[in-house]
């Protein structure tokens, strides 16, 4: 079994290709380590001399394994029936705090574990609809994907919660063939009362809703991108998609064209979701893609295919797909004290990193798709002002705007951060 | 030439045999059948341009055919429009072809420069551990093997053929008919060894296990 593990890279479970980029806090055996094992097992795993240290290790997990948090949130328990779908949940309770605080850390315990797909959730400011699900939403207060563990910021470095208000979830539970009681909760970690980061984490993702995998298909690959208005630093990166999700790339394409990939992940594996940190931060320079790649098994090869022979397009449920790639960065300029828009300025090209599929920039009228695609293409020549056969950001603006913004987006909401908190 | 600087240093046993031309070989008695048929475990390995590849993805598959590969190899740059004939041939009969790259020296882009100079379209896997090539026992660069999905034996190894009649082909139209496998072995000649997988001896203090015996 462990050698059957090893030689198909299911465990140790680090799915990133260790050939590209530079990861943090990696899982992964050295070659020599999985040769070593491989060679024992091979030899008939016999017993060596001296006693047993793995049966003396008494290692028992922590029940948080950052230590106590500063404050635990119960997510209120819910009910996973044995079979059916569910649709998300939107639970919303009263901020427990009442001034604000900069975030450092969380960490997510989830006690059914095999019934619970993801935790998002974000902050509501005071007066705003609290059960519009995540329309309203502003910064992260903790989350989970399967087999993610703990965020945890780099120094200095943190998001601020302010008082007062709400905390909206979406919990997305899977049926497992037994009615539990799921119970979660998150545990977060605080600068101190009055301690005030110099910087800003910001958080977004390189998604594509208009993914469209044809039945039968074993490697349909989609590409979305987000332009970077501005020079950021980029910390870490969460692929996401379902189960027939099998590869993810992550590239910078610079403005002159050259490109770098950051993060490959040869078979991704639903069941382990890492947040992917790089070593040290990378260098977005302003003009710069950073461009996601999924590829998709729509095969009766893929053994986590619920049905090889449905089309499938982007949806909540498992038995759909996502293309979800979730970024931390900062923007280079920006500080706890001096916050800048430029989140809102990325959202604005969103739409054409979903459908640009030759990276040059512009939304070809080959490239249209998705029902965004259908309302724009008999308008395509007239919203094409310059009529080089693209549409590019600046005549995407104006289609924006008919739109009415281009979209949820998390930062809208938030409340601006003092650059002091009062201590307690 | 490239081999001949970098393999010596990295005291690897790469040598060219002088044996004959493959196609002298196949003129010998050829066996019926491979003698100690060889039950190919599974693996997952990544393929030169960054992609993964499982061999028992390929249940379904009339046959998988297996080719060890190597930069710089005389042999496999010799045989890459045969392989790349018998790759078309039997896309359409749902044969998988995939050439394994078990040398440690070879880089991705070095094997990916290769594979595009010389027309090789089928996937090319990293055996960066050696431990694939050795659980198939690929002796030579250019080693041919046909693997049955329903037994995952190796029904057939040895040289390639000319990618539609003689050889590899031979057992892939027994495989894709349904029919035994006739003509299971004709030895691959004139290519460079392979390294066996190269196993550390396990650091007695902290791991109290035996040292592991080659195979």
């Amino acid at each position: 079994m462990i050698r059957e593990t090893l030689r198909t890279k299911r465990m140790p479970p680090w799915d990133a290709d260790p050939k590209v980029g530079h990861l943090k806090d990696t899982t992964s055996l050295s070659p020599d380590e999985i040769k070593t094992l491989v060679a024992w097992i091979e030899a008939g795993a016999q017993r060596g001399e001296g006693p047993d240290k793995l049966a003396d290790a008494k290692h028992v997990a922590p029940e948080w394994p950052l230590g106590k948090p500063d404050l635990v949130v119960e997510i209120p328990a819910y009910k996973i029936p044995a079979s059916g779908v569910v649709d998300y949940q939107y639970p919303v309770m009263a901020n427990p705090l009442t001034e604000g605080r900069w975030l450092k850390a969380s960490t997510a315990r989830v006690q059914q574990r095999q019934g619970v797909h993801h935790i998002l959730s974000g902050y509501i400011p005071e007066g705003q609809n609290k059960l519009g699900g995540m329309a309203n939403w502003g910064g992260s207060v903790g989350g989970y994907t399967v087999g993610m563990e703990s965020i945890v910021q780099p120094t200095d470095i943190g998001t601020y919660i302010p008082g007062g208000g709400s905390i909206g979830y979406q919990m997305h539970y899977t049926p497992f063939g037994k009615e539990v009681l799921s119970t979660q909760q998150i545990g977060l970690y605080f600068y101190k009362p009055g301690e005030v980061p110099k910087l800003m984490m910001r958080e977004n993702t390189i998604a594509n809703t208009f993914i469209k995998i044809p039945a039968n298909d074993p490697a349909h690959e989609e590409v979305s991108y987000l332009d970077f208005p501005h020079d950021a630093l980029l910390y870490s990166a969460v692929v996401h998609a379902h189960y027939r999700g099998t590869y993810s790339n992550l590239k910078i394409r610079y403005p002159d064209g050259t490109e770098k990939e950051i993060l490959n992940v040869p078979h991704y594996d639903f069941n382990w979701q890492r947040m992917y940190e790089f070593a040290e931060p990378i260098k977005v320079p302003a003009g710069s893609k950073v461009v996601a790649t999924y590829i998709y098994d729509n095969s009766n090869r893929n053994p986590s295919n619920p049905n090889p022979n449905k089309e499938v397009v982007w949806g909540d449920q498992s038995f759909e797909e996502m293309f979800f790639t979730q970024l931390r960065y900062r923007w280079v300029d920006e500080t706890a004290a001096k916050q800048t828009n430029y989140d809102e300025d990325m959202m604005k090209t969103r739409l054409i990193g979903m459908m640009d599929r030759n990276l040059d920039g512009k939304i070809q009228k080959s490239e249209l798709v998705g029902d965004v695609g259908d309302a724009i293409r008999p308008f395509f020549e007239k919203a094409d002002a310059n009529h080089d056969g693209g549409i590019d950001a600046k005549e995407f603006e104006p289609i924006m705007k008919m739109m009415g913004g281009g979209g949820r987006h998390r930062d809208h909401a938030d409340a601006k951060a003092p650059e002091k908190v009062a201590s307690k | 030439m490239r081999r001949a600087t970098i393999v010596p240093a990295l005291g690897l046993a790469l040598t060219l045999s002088l044996g004959g031309a493959w196609q002298a070989s196949a003129t010998k008695a050829a066996p019926a059948a491979v003698a100690t048929p060889r039950q190919v475990d599974d693996f997952r390995l990544t393929t030169a341009t960054g992609h993964s590849e499982t061999l028992y993805r390929y249940h379904d598959a009339p046959a998988v055919v297996l080719v060890m590969h190597a930069v710089g190899s005389p042999e496999v740059r010799k045989m890459a429009p045969a392989l790349e004939t018998l790759r078309a041939a039997y896309a359409a009969k749902g044969v998988q072809v995939m050439l394994i790259d078990s040398m440690p020296m070879d880089t991705r882009a070095a094997v990916l420069a290769e594979a595009g100079k010389f027309g090789l379209k089928s996937p090319i896997l990293m055996d960066d551990l050696q431990l694939v090539g050795d659980q198939l026992g690929a002796e030579r660069v250019g080693q041919v093997f046909v693997i049955d999905p329903k037994s995952w034996k190796v029904v057939y190894r040895g040289a390639l053929g000319d990618g539609a009649r003689t050889g590899a082909a031979q057992a892939l139209d027994a495989l894709v008919a349904g029919k035994p496998v006739t003509v299971a072995e004709i030895p691959a000649r004139r290519s460079a060894s392979l390294p066996a997988a190269r196993r550390r001896r396990p650091p007695r203090r902290r791991f109290p296990i035996p040292r592991p015996s080659r195979r």
